[in-house]
């Protein structure tokens, strides 16, 4: 009996551990995944808040900065459109026409400053694409 | 000649119903317990490897002779991809790694058969039925969705080329590590279900499958390495892990794994936790083909690409097959598996191997949890969220400490019940300098937690390490009066199990360091124009020059870099940017400045075109190098670990044919031989000498499309189209041989008495050539036709032995009809 309580009790804490250890980090590191399309429909509810953007990348203009280089391009989803802007090193797989996840920050004034750009390269190492 | 995608699909169609019947008969042997089935279903196995050996090198052969016939070699290989590459086109896309994947678990299983058929025949049915049927997946997979044999409809001039990003050495050897681990694990999970089967549920299991889930670990940890380096010097963020679901994926298997050979041990020694090794060794074959799974149906999103694939369901229903069949039996043996041995105390090793295998299992489950939280989410609320790197970082973190705490003080503490004085004797001075070691790193300046716990942990988890190496050396000594270095070398001898142990222990221990350094990182992105310097973290960084090269399929966009510390220049780096023409797409070439404390990693990004105004990221990656050493580390113990003890003689013969496997795989892509001496690329029409509408000009074209260029760059194009200036002057030859009156058949025969039949692009079809034209397409029924003779003649012979009695062991017959008639009863 008292091995058994042993147990439970070891039982008990790991799992207390465990749930604290999931609700404290995960306040941290949620982040909305969206398409464009579900974005613009309530773009007052992500206003301000960590987002990743999923869609394709359209025409990229480049600027230089004091620091290195501006790029701003829209992310696009049959037909909805989304201006953003990112500044540093973009992976070398992005390109107009790839597919593109954007991390960032919803501004006021509805362009989303990226801090990260992830790129997906459409014709490469690629499963077989359903038939 | 036949089509390789005729030869090669019909290949896989015939190993489809021989790895069937392997499998089905290995069942009817086990049921009937008849030894003549059994070693017919042996036969099958070997066919089936020798189909599939015949398969891979025909795709091999398809990719280095340009056979862009195959959508799959067109997919993944270009004319002007270096032969190195192209011979490592079999495992750069899906079809072709699942041929190479099938391909490894057929030889593990004759690897299998051959030493098992004389140690534990009473398993072989079983064996040989499991891995007869995870072979049958695989190439189920192969014949009803993704046929690397399958032919395109117009053959395209040129293939599309090998992602420029996978031109990487590291890239090279990874997928084939990584699959030799992945597939490891499907020889001890047959063992498994084979011990359960029998209900022979001692540690005779375990320890013939010590050596495989060893290896299996053993390239595991090997392709994560090389994987991690791959990304570090090739993706130019700087990193080597991101907890990417692909990563993910393969770090599953391997935690469960790690899990497994820690609970053994507890097995072997005090027999208990036999269930729980039973099930984590199911577990972590199941992950295997999870990983897979979680990869390639497009469930998760990951930057590696692999977008929506159609073999979900066939991973599904394997796993829940994989699920059914282990619970089944682990469920119906609960009672053969009970412990030998009770939980003595809550003080004791046991108990240090028990929280091990629980925070192992911990650290399996978050990765799962958050790999796959997206889709799960997504489920639940609608939307999708996702859990970045800091929720990984953050829960693996305080994981990784208490592990290696544990392994400091799990070797040290005794089984049973330890007491306060073994306590004393071991973990006073190892607590004691950890202690003082943390409170001097504080000192010297490091306050992150993290590092700080890593660092002092590390400190105690070496003394105690470093104490039981002085202990062993100095009984041994004592023991044969002999000097120290002698007995160190004598401890790998005697218990090479303990102290390879603490080798793969003291490469784990830098890996923490080098993990711990990335708590130091430091970042910095700038723009300079030629000339000017930047400085950053006590270094200068001048941009000297920029340097832009264009060759026939790249141009390359670099800049040269010199690091200065003070006035001294430490290094110069030339970071790029290749854009391929063949690809469309930039690949960014790190620069690094590696030295035992610090990297210097810097990274080109885009460069005003008339200014020369590059970007620039320069990123400090501290103690780095330490991961890289570590995984040496791990490796040369693991070599350890796998030499033969003593006591145990010479059992290896497994471990053995896996190294020389290894030492053939590695060698094999640095064997073909460059010979692109002969090939200068002119760029020209070959023909140009030639008036277009003479009949000069058919004449000799249509004689050169019929012989292969020997230039040796092209790789086997005919004369017609290779644009080198060997070629040119073979065309110069062909037009004087036709001066001098010769015929088409003449000239042809000419290039043969020069270079051998090899030259012509297909056999004249005449006399003796037609037979050597048709031979392949005779010999595959022939080849057939033998095979089931073969299979069909020694059951025959097996059955005659069965019944008279002879040559086959007595005892094992015995034991044979024992373990069926044991079955039937329960």
């Amino acid at each position: 009996m008292k091995h058994r309580i042993k147990y439970i009790l070891g039982l008990v804490i790991i799992l207390g551990v465990f749930i604290y250890l999931m609700s404290g980090t995960f306040s941290d590191s949620l982040q909305y995944y969206l398409t464009v399309h579900e974005l613009i429909d309530k773009k007052d509810d992500y206003r301000g808040k960590q987002l990743k953007v999923a869609g394709i990348a359209g025409e990229i203009s480049i600027s230089s900065t004091k620091q290195g280089t501006l790029y701003s391009f829209e992310v696009i989803e049959e037909g909805d459109k989304l201006q953003v802007e990112y500044e540093g090193f973009v992976p070398d797989t992005f390109k107009t026409g790839a597919q593109v996840v954007v991390t960032g920050i919803l501004k006021d004034n509805g362009v989303l400053e990226a801090s990260e750009i992830l790129a997906k390269c459409a014709s490469k190492y690629e499963a077989k694409v359903k038939e | 000649m036949i089509p390789i995608s005729f030869l090669g699909s019909h290949i896989l169609a015939l190993v489809f119903p021989l790895a069937l019947y392997s499998f089905l008969t290995s069942f009817v042997a086990e049921k009937k317990s008849d030894q003549g089935m059994l070693y017919s279903a042996g036969k099958a196995t070997f066919f089936v490897f020798f189909l599939l050996t015949f398969a891979v090198l025909l795709l091999i052969g398809a990719f280095i002779t340009n056979e862009f016939g195959l959508i799959y070699v067109a997919g993944y290989s270009s004319r002007s991809l270096p032969l190195f590459f192209k011979v490592t086109g079999l495992w750069a896309g899906l079809d072709g790694s699942i041929l190479f994947w099938t391909w490894l678990v057929s030889l593990y299983s004759v690897i299998v058969w051959s030493t098992q058929k004389n140690r534990n025949p009473d398993w072989l049915p079983t064996l040989n039925g499991v891995m007869s049927f995870i072979i049958l997946f695989f190439v189920s997979i192969m014949v009803f969705a993704n046929n690397p044999f399958a032919p395109s409809l117009h053959t395209p001039p040129d293939g599309k080329g090998l992602n420029p990003l996978l031109q990487n050495i590291a890239m090279v050897f990874h997928p084939p590590s990584l699959y030799l681990g992945f597939t490891g694990f499907s020889v001890p999970f047959s063992f498994a279900l084979a011990a359960l089967r029998t209900r022979r549920l001692d540690s005779a299991w375990i320890d013939a499958t010590r050596r495989w889930v060893i290896v299996a670990w053993f390239f595991l940890t090997l392709g994560l390495i090389l994987g991690g380096a791959w990304a570090y010097v090739e993706l130019g963020w700087g990193g080597f892990w991101a907890w990417d679901p692909v990563e993910n994926a393969a770090l599953m298997p391997w935690l469960l794994a790690t899990a497994y050979l820690h609970s053994v041990i507890i097995q072997k020694k005090r027999g208990m936790l036999m269930t729980w090794n039973v099930t984590l060794i199911c577990l972590t074959f199941l992950l295997t083909i999870f990983g897979t799974y979680l990869t390639r149906s497009g469930i998760v999103q990951s930057v590696h690409a692999f977008s929506e694939g159609n073999l979900g369901p066939f991973f599904l229903g394997f796993m829940q097959l994989i699920i059914v069949v282990s619970a089944y039996f682990i469920i119906t043996r609960l009672n053969d598996l009970k412990s030998r041995n009770r939980l003595v105390s809550q003080f004791s090793k046991e108990n240090a191997f028990i929280l091990n295998n629980i925070l192992f299992v911990f650290a399996t489950f978050t990765v799962i949890w958050g790999t796959l939280f997206p889709t799960v989410s997504e489920w639940l609320t609608g939307h999708r969220t996702t859990v970045g790197i800091p929720f990984f970082n953050k829960i693996m973190a305080p994981i990784g400490l208490l592990l290696l705490a544990l392994m400091g003080i799990g070797p040290m503490i005794s089984w049973k019940k330890s007491s306060w004085i073994n306590f004393k004797r071991n973990l006073l001075l190892p607590l004691v300098l950890g202690f003082f070691g943390c409170i001097a790193f504080w000192i010297l300046g490091i306050r992150q937690w993290y590092a700080l716990g890593s660092f002092a942990l590390v400190l105690f988890v070496l003394t105690t390490v470093y104490l039981e190496f002085y202990r062993g050396i100095h009984a041994l000594r004592l023991q044969n009066k002999t000097d120290a270095w002698t007995a160190f070398k004598q401890l790998f001898v005697t218990s090479n199990r303990r102290y390879g142990g603490y080798v793969v222990h003291l490469g784990v221990l830098l890996i923490f360091i080098g993990i711990a350094g990335c708590v130091f990182k430091q970042e910095v992105d700038f723009a300079l124009k030629p000339g000017e310097v930047y400085n950053f973290a006590g270094h200068s960084f001048r941009y000297v020059e920029p340097l832009i090269n264009e060759d026939e399929h790249r141009t390359s966009v670099a800049v040269r870099i010199e690091i200065l510390k003070g006035e001294k220049i430490l290094a110069t780096l030339i970071p790029a940017r290749n854009f391929y023409k063949q690809s469309e797409q930039p690949s960014t070439e790190a620069s690094i400045y590696h030295t035992l404390l610090q990297d210097i990693y810097v990274i080109v990004g885009n460069m005003d075109t008339t200014t020369s105004r590059a970007d620039l990221r320069v990123t400090f990656n501290p103690l780095i190098s330490y991961v890289w050493v570590g995984g040496f580390v791990i490796l040369l113990g693991v070599v350890l670990l796998l030499m033969p003890s003593q006591k145990g003689g010479l059992k290896s013969t497994s471990t053995l044919a896996s190294i020389l496997f290894m030492l053939f795989l590695w060698g094999y892509p640095l064997s073909p031989v460059y010979a692109q001496g002969m090939h200068v690329e002119t760029g020209e029409d070959p023909f140009i000498f030639l008036d277009k509408d003479s009949p000069r000009y058919h004449q000799i074209k249509e004689i050169s499309g019929k012989i292969i260029c020997q230039c040796g760059g092209c790789v086997r194009m005919d004369l017609a189209s290779c644009t080198c200036s060997f070629a040119k002057g073979e065309h110069n030859k062909i037009m004087s041989m036709l001066d001098q009156g010769m015929n088409e058949e003449g000239i042809l025969d000419a290039f043969v008495k020069k270079y051998g039949m090899p030259v012509l692009t297909e056999p004249p079809n005449r006399g003796a050539f037609r037979l050597g034209a048709a031979l392949p397409l005779v010999m595959l029924p022939i080849v057939f036709i033998l095979g089931i003779i073969l299979i069909a003649k020694k059951r025959r012979k097996q059955d005659e032995v069965l019944v008279s009695g002879e040559s086959v062991p007595a005892n094992y017959l015995k034991k044979f009809s024992q373990e069926v008639t044991k079955n039937h009863e329960s």
